[in-house]
């Protein structure tokens, strides 16, 4: 489907694409990264977004994420309009709505696992047992023991972990993920996987992924490929249920 | 906005963790700032020292001098002229000094010394209001004659005279005993008065501790006998010749100046102790008043060949220094105006009492000065005295304006080297930036935070760069002490770091690193977030 194809129309989805259109440069230069992207993401879904290289899907994850703008169409994270909201309203739903894990980490690497994790507190007014949700958020991935270290002392899948335990420190009910294994081994890619899985089953966040691993979009609910920034393709539970999925 | 206290712990955090960053930028802060407060701190010292030559708040009113037929001619200053003045808008207050109008003669002791010197045409008198430098001052300049209901104002015997009082010898006596001591500011342990003036030209400037405590060589003619200051409080009451009543001595108060000049000329030249304005402190403080008492011999003069502007038969009033005022007479000493307006009475008539010689004018803005001098020549027939003060005080001002400009142009110099270091930062720490964007950061709290290390920056560099000042300055202090040579008004310390200084120093270089780093922070906001986190 070519046509910005939307699943469903539910009565208030966590996301809500319209005619998303994204460029950079200009003049001969511009390059034309989304092409009228549409679709909605229900509450509790597991969404995994594929393709190519340049394909526009972590574009597409940071205009969700309000890192990025579009240059046109309408964008609605969690009931707010993120085109119209200003930065002070877009910059509290990431802070206490939505959790980013990257590729790269994106640690600071002159903090502790544990501020590193806490780091999202700053930002808010919100100064209740700071400490303490940090703590249980680094148990919840499993590095109790890591508070006090530094993340030059940590493997890869150690500092995904603190990533994923800094992007879970404020409850978010959304948790969007740019390639989260594309710098792990296969191994500890699994277990990540295994984690998001589990997060999405049993506290019901909504995940949306962005990977061109065919062992994370198999573990989706629903599977958006993208090219030329565009949607090409889409799948639905059943389809993975049955093993499907695309590449 | 994010909360204050997290806004501070992160600023703190990011200063800690970079300090060859903090060190290349705070650098030139130091320096332009220890040469800022150095630089002030030096003139304000500069015009403190002016002020304590030259009161340069206010100016001096006269009258051209004018001559016919080797007449005076000069317009009169009185108190009418006092009041047309003080209508003037621009004016806050005017006070009249009134000279001596003719010679007097004092003698005192000090520190052992017996001194002899001239007071007629080296003294002044001026409204007591206006000389209120210190607590001591307050207390004591003031007209002690108009307190008729004085207790210690009772009859006294006023002691023998003692011809070695008189300026002028009678012919054939002997010289004076090495010995005996001479009225003043001696520290007899039971001050008297001095001998009773002497009717004619020996009549003059007394003496009374000597009298009191050393008595005079053995078949000495001349020596008199032994007397105490009978008068209640002997330190500030003597018994007065003429009124044979106790009465307070004539305070007076010194000018730096005069202090000064017996320093540099006169202590040096006969072996006299330094007497800086603190030691004059010191004396009365410890010694009492009776330190720095003396006799004044009203019509009389210490110049060969007497006076001639008056007839009146000289008396001897006892007088003591009360302080060093800045209102006093720059050279010679300044009693309240009343006991001239009535010594002036008494030998030259009441036209001298009320022909003051000058005005002093305070203004209510110097800026006025131009108006109100050109008011005073077309309408007044009158002119500001030459002030060599205004010239020194536009020396001083220019320089100080010269050495603010060397230390704004280092600060200037520090801001864009600060600016540039941030430049630096923000670009080095784009990821850093665009992960406190992603989990909550706004514009704003992204532009505060690198503002924020710019001013702690600002507030540390600027407390070095105090601490400079004042580590090279307390050094300065130390070697001029030891290697630079006494001269007039040469101060203890070179230097007044005044608090308006300090906090003026820490306020600029806060503002210049705020200043320096307002475009990187603003750069830093107004990064895209996604582009920043997509650095690798």
């Amino acid at each position: 489907m070519r046509d910005g194809n939307v699943r469903g129309v539910a009565a208030s989805p966590v996301v809500r694409l319209r005619d998303v259109t994204k460029s950079y440069g200009a003049g001969a230069a511009k390059t034309q990264v989304l092409r009228g992207v549409s679709f909605d993401v229900e509450p509790g879904e597991f969404l995994a977004l594929v393709g190519q290289s340049g394909s526009g899907k972590s574009t597409l994850l940071n205009i969700i994420g309000g890192l990025d703008k579009p240059d046109a169409g309408e964008v609605e994270v969690l009931g707010i309009d993120t085109m119209k909201a200003g930065d002070a309203r877009r910059a509290k739903l990431r802070n206490q709505s939505i959790g980013f894990v990257f590729q790269a980490f994106n640690l600071m690497d002159h903090l502790t696992c544990l501020h590193n994790v806490t780091i999202p507190a700053s930002f808010s007014h919100d100064a209740k047992d700071v400490i303490g949700r940090g703590r249980e958020a680094l148990r919840r991935v499993g590095l109790s023991d890591f508070a006090q270290r530094y993340p030059s002392e940590l493997s890869g899948g150690q500092k995904q972990r603190v990533a994923i335990a800094r992007a879970l420190f404020g409850a978010p009910s959304l948790l969007l993920c740019d390639e989260p294994t594309g710098n792990l081994d296969s191994e500890t890619g699994k277990e990540v996987i295994d984690f998001f899985r589990e997060l999405n089953a049993k506290d019901s966040v909504t995940l949306i992924i962005v990977t061109h691993e065919r062992r994370v979009s198999s573990v989706a609910k629903r599977v958006i490929a993208m090219r030329d920034g565009m949607i090409v393709e889409t799948s639905d539970e059943a389809l993975h249920a049955a093993g499907g999925g695309p590449a | 906005m994010m909360p204050l206290n997290n806004l501070g712990k992160l600023v703190i955090s990011n200063t800690l963790r970079s300090p060859r960053h903090f060190i290349l930028s705070a650098f030139g802060i130091v320096i332009g700032i220890g040469a800022f407060v150095l630089f002030l701190a030096l003139t304000q010292k500069a015009g403190s020292v002016l002020e304590k030559v030259f009161p340069v708040e206010e100016v001096k009113v006269v009258a051209p001098s004018v001559s016919l037929l080797g007449k005076d001619a000069s317009k009169r200053l009185d108190k009418v002229t006092v009041n047309t003045i003080l209508a003037r808008p621009e004016v806050k207050s005017a006070v009249p000094r009134l000279n001596l109008a003719f010679p007097a003669a004092g003698r005192g002791e000090f520190e052992g010394s017996d001194l002899k010197f001239e007071v007629g045409g080296f003294a002044d008198g001026v409204d007591p209001n206006f000389v209120r430098d210190d607590d001591r001052i307050k207390e004591l300049f003031k007209d002690w004659d108009a307190e008729q209901t004085d207790p210690n104002r009772i009859a006294c015997v006023p002691p023998p005279h003692d011809p070695y009082d008189d300026v002028r010898h009678p012919p054939g006596a002997p010289p004076k005993p090495k010995q005996q001591r001479a009225s003043g500011w001696g520290d007899s342990p039971a001050p008297s008065t001095p001998p009773a003036g002497s009717a004619g030209s020996d009549a003059g400037s007394g003496s009374d501790a000597g009298s009191a405590s050393t008595p005079p060589p053995a078949g000495d003619p001349a020596a008199p006998a032994k007397y105490y200051n009978p008068c209640p409080n002997p330190d500030r009451y003597y018994c007065d010749d003429t009124e044979r009543m106790c009465k307070h001595r004539v305070p007076v108060v010194l000018s730096a100046t005069v202090v000064e000049l017996y320093n540099n000329q006169f202590a040096k030249s006969h072996g006299m102790p330094m007497a800086d304005q603190d030691l004059v402190n010191l004396l009365i403080q410890t010694r009492g008043l009776s330190a720095m008492r003396f006799s004044i011999g009203l019509g009389n003069t210490t110049i060969s060949g007497g006076s001639r502007v008056t007839n009146k038969r000289p008396r001897r009033i006892e007088a003591v220094i009360v302080g060093v005022s800045k209102r006093a007479m720059p050279v010679g000493v300044t009693v309240p105006i009343q006991y001239v307006e009535r010594w002036n009475k008494e030998y030259m008539g009441p036209e001298a009492a009320a022909a003051y010689s000058a005005i002093i004018v305070t203004l209510k803005d110097q800026k006025m000065l131009a108006p109100f001098s050109q008011w005073l020549v077309d309408e007044q027939g009158l002119r500001l005295d030459d002030n060599l003060g205004e010239r020194f005080a536009t020396v001083i001002f220019v320089i100080r304006l010269l050495f603010l400009i060397i230390s704004v142009a280092i600060l200037v110099i520090a801001v864009i080297n600060i600016g540039h270091n941030f430049f630096i930062q923000v670009s080095e720490r784009r990821r850093e930036i665009g992960i406190m964007r992603a989990v909550g950061a706004t514009e704003g709290d992204v532009q505060l935070i690198v503002l924020g290390e710019a001013a702690v920056i600002g507030i540390v560099g600027g407390l070095l760069g105090i601490g400079l000042a004042l580590g090279i300055g307390t050094a300065w202090n130390a070697y001029a002490d030891a290697n630079i040579p006494r001269f007039p008004f040469k101060p203890a310390s070179w230097f007044e770091f005044k608090t308006w200084i300090w906090g003026s120093a820490l306020g600029f270089s806060t503002l210049f690193c705020i200043l320096g780093g307002y475009l990187p922070a603003r750069r830093a906001a107004k990064m895209e977030p996604a582009q920043a986190l997509a650095q690798n």
